[in-house]
C-alpha cells in the first residue's frame, strides 16, 4: 500500500451564506513536502488553511488529514454529519497553526503558554511538559526568554514562542497563516529561519506567504489562488519564472513593482 | 449641635443594621455574582432560544427599578403562593438585579479578548472547558475586576431599598431612629458615613484583588 498523502483536500467549497469562498479546490500534500499558498487578498488562502484544521466548516468536498476524514463523518446512507467536537480534535492532533497575529495567551508566561497544552491536552505532568517546554523554546532560540510575558517580546519573538508551542505538540504537519505579515521588516527573518529549518527536518509543512523568494526558496511546490480556484501549482521554478495564466503573470508583475518602489525607496 | 448622646444611646440598633445591610449585601452580591456567570455561561452556549432570553432577562431586570421588582415579589408574592420573608425577598431581589448587571460585565470582559487566542487553544487540542478555564476566565477576571468592584458599591447602596420593604437594615434602622427621636441630623450622619466606609473597604479589597490578576499586564 502506497503511504496516505498527509493532506488530502477533494473539491472543497466553503461559503459564508450567500458568498461563495472556496470553489471546488483539489490539493494534495505528502510527507514532508513543503507547499507555498500564495494569491490576492480575498483570495480564499486563510480560509483554506483554516478548512484544514477545522476553524471553518467547509460546506461542500472533502479534507482528509493522513487518511483521516476531517470534520465529518458519513452514515450508512452517505449524507455527511458533524463529527463530535473532542473526535474532531482527536483527528487534528498532528496538524498545528501558526497565525499571524501570534495568538499566545498574555496572561501566562512564555513558559507556561507553551507548557499548558501539553499538560491540558496530553496530560504531561508539570515537571516533564516545562522541560519540553524549555527545549522548543531553545530549539527557536527563544529558551533566554522562557520568564517573560507575551507582551515583553517582539513581534518576531511572540512568532517564534507559538511556533515552540506548536511543536511541543509534536505535529507531523504545520500550517502557517501569513506567520510575518504582522512584522517589522527586520524581523522577519528571524522567524523565517525558524519556519525553514522545520523544512529541512522534514516537515510537512503548509505556508501561506506573500515572500515570494522565501516561497521559491524553501517550497517543493507552489499553490497560486485567485478567486476560491486554484489557477496555477507547480514547483516553484516553473510557477515563479515561467507563469502560464495571465492572473499569476500580472500578480507577479505587480509584486515586482512593489518590491521595486521599496528597494528604491 | 450633633447629639452624640442619641447616637450612644441607639448603638446597639445602629450596629445591628450595620451588621444586616452587609449581610444583605454579602449575600445578594454573592448570589448575583454566580447568577451572573451562569446567566453569561447560557448566553456563551447560544442557540436560537438562550440568546433572546438572556437579552431579555437583563433588560427586564436593568430596565426596572429594584424597588418596584423588591415590591413586585413582596406584596405580590403572596398571591401566588410565595410568602417570602422581608429578609428573603430582599437577598434574592438584590441577586436577581445584580445578576443582570454582573452578566453583563462579564460579557464585555469576554467579547475584549481577541478571538485567535480561542483559535489557537482549540487548534493545540484544549476542550472548549479547558479553554474557558485556563485561557478566558483569568483575562476576564482581570478585565472585569474595576466594574465589578464599581458595580458591587452601586449594590450596597441600592440595598438600602430593602428599608422599604421593612428589612432592618441600616437606612431602615435610621430611619426608625429619626422619626422616633424628632432628629434628622444625626441618624443620617452617621447612615452616610456607614455606607461610606463599607464602600472603602470594597473598593480598598477590590484594589488588592486587581492587583495580583493583573500583574501580567506591567511591563
Ligand atoms: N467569517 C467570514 N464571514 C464572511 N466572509 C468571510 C469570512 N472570512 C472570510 N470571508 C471572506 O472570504 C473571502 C476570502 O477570505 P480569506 O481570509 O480566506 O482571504 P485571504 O486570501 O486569506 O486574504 P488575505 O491575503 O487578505 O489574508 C474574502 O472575500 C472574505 O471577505
Ligand atoms: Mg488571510
Amino acid at each position: 500500500m502506497s503511504q496516505p498523502y498527509a493532506i488530502e483536500i477533494r473539491n472543497l467549497h466553503k461559503h459564508y451564506g450567500a458568498h461563495h469562498v472556496l470553489k471546488g479546490i483539489d490539493l494534495d500534500i505528502r510527507p514532508g513536502e513543503v507547499v507555498s499558498i500564495i494569491g490576492g487578498s480575498g483570495s480564499g488562502k486563510s480560509t483554506l488553511l483554516r478548512c484544514v484544521n477545522f476553524l471553518e466548516e467547509y460546506t461542500g468536498g472533502e479534507v482528509l488529514v493522513n487518511g483521516r476524514m476531517i470534520g465529518y463523518g458519513s452514515s450508512v446512507t452517505g449524507e455527511p454529519y458533524r463529527l463530535p467536537e473532542q473526535t474532531i480534535r482527536e483527528s487534528l492532533t498532528d496538524v498545528c497553526m501558526v497565525f499571524q497575529q501570534f495568538n499566545l495567551w498574555p496572561h501566562m508566561r512564555v513558559l507556561d503558554n507553551v507548557a499548558a497544552p501539553l499538560r491540558l491536552v496530553k496530560g504531561v505532568r508539570k515537571a516533564e511538559a516545562y522541560e519540553r517546554a524549555q527545549a522548543q523554546l531553545e530549539r527557536v532560540g527563544m529558551g533566554h526568554k522562557a520568564a517573560s510575558y507575551p507582551g515583553q517580546l517582539s513581534g518576531g519573538q511572540q512568532q517564534r514562542v507559538a511556533i515552540a508551542r506548536a511543536l511541543t505538540m509534536q505535529p507531523s504537519i504545520m500550517l502557517f497563516d501569513e506567520p510575518t505579515s504582522a512584522l517589522d521588516p527586520e524581523l522577519v527573518g528571524e522567524v523565517l529561519n525558524v519556519i525553514r529549518d522545520l523544512a529541512d527536518a522534514g516537515m510537512t509543512l503548509a505556508i501561506v506567504t506573500h515572500e515570494m523568494g522565501f516561497a521559491a526558496r524553501v517550497s517543493d511546490k507552489v499553490v497560486f489562488l485567485a478567486e476560491g480556484r486554484i489557477e496555477e501549482q507547480g514547483a516553484p521554478r516553473d510557477l515563479f519564472n515561467t507563469p502560464q495564466s495571465a492572473r499569476l503573470q500580472q500578480f507577479l508583475t505587480s509584486w515586482n513593482e512593489r518590491q521595486g518602489s521599496l528597494t528604491m525607496a | 449641635m450633633i447629639d452624640f448622646n442619641l447616637l450612644a444611646e441607639h448603638r446597639e440598633a445602629i450596629l445591628a443594621g450595620v451588621w444586616m445591610t452587609v449581610k444583605m449585601s454579602a449575600g445578594g452580591i454573592s448570589l448575583g455574582l454566580l447568577l451572573g456567570l451562569a446567566l453569561h455561561g447560557l448566553r456563551q452556549l447560544g442557540g436560537p432560544w438562550l440568546v433572546p432570553l438572556y437579552h431579555a432577562y437583563v433588560a427586564l431586570f436593568r430596565g426596572t427599578p429594584l424597588l418596584v421588582q423588591l415590591f413586585l415579589v413582596f406584596y405580590g408574592g403572596p398571591y401566588i403562593g410565595l410568602e417570602w420573608s422581608a429578609e428573603r425577598v430582599g437577598l434574592v431581589g438584590l441577586a436577581l438585579y445584580g445578576a443582570a448587571y454582573f452578566a453583563e460585565i462579564f460579557r464585555a470582559g469576554r467579547e475584549a479578548i481577541p478571538r485567535g487566542q480561542i483559535e489557537s487553544a482549540r487548534d493545540l487540542g484544549l476542550s472548549p472547558g479547558q479553554t474557558f478555564r485556563v485561557v478566558l476566565w483569568p483575562q476576564m477576571l482581570a478585565r472585569c475586576l474595576a466594574p465589578l468592584v464599581g458595580q458591587t458599591v452601586i449594590l450596597v447602596k441600592e440595598s438600602s431599598v430593602l428599608s422599604i420593604i421593612t428589612v432592618a437594615e441600616l437606612t431602615n434602622v435610621a430611619m426608625t431612629i429619626a422619626t422616633q427621636s424628632y432628629s434628622m441630623l444625626e441618624p443620617y450622619a452617621v447612615l452616610a458615613l456607614a455606607y461610606w466606609a463599607i464602600a472603602i473597604v470594597v473598593a480598598a479589597t477590590g484594589a488588592r484583588l486587581e492587583r495580583h490578576f493583573t500583574q501580567y499586564q506591567c511591563r
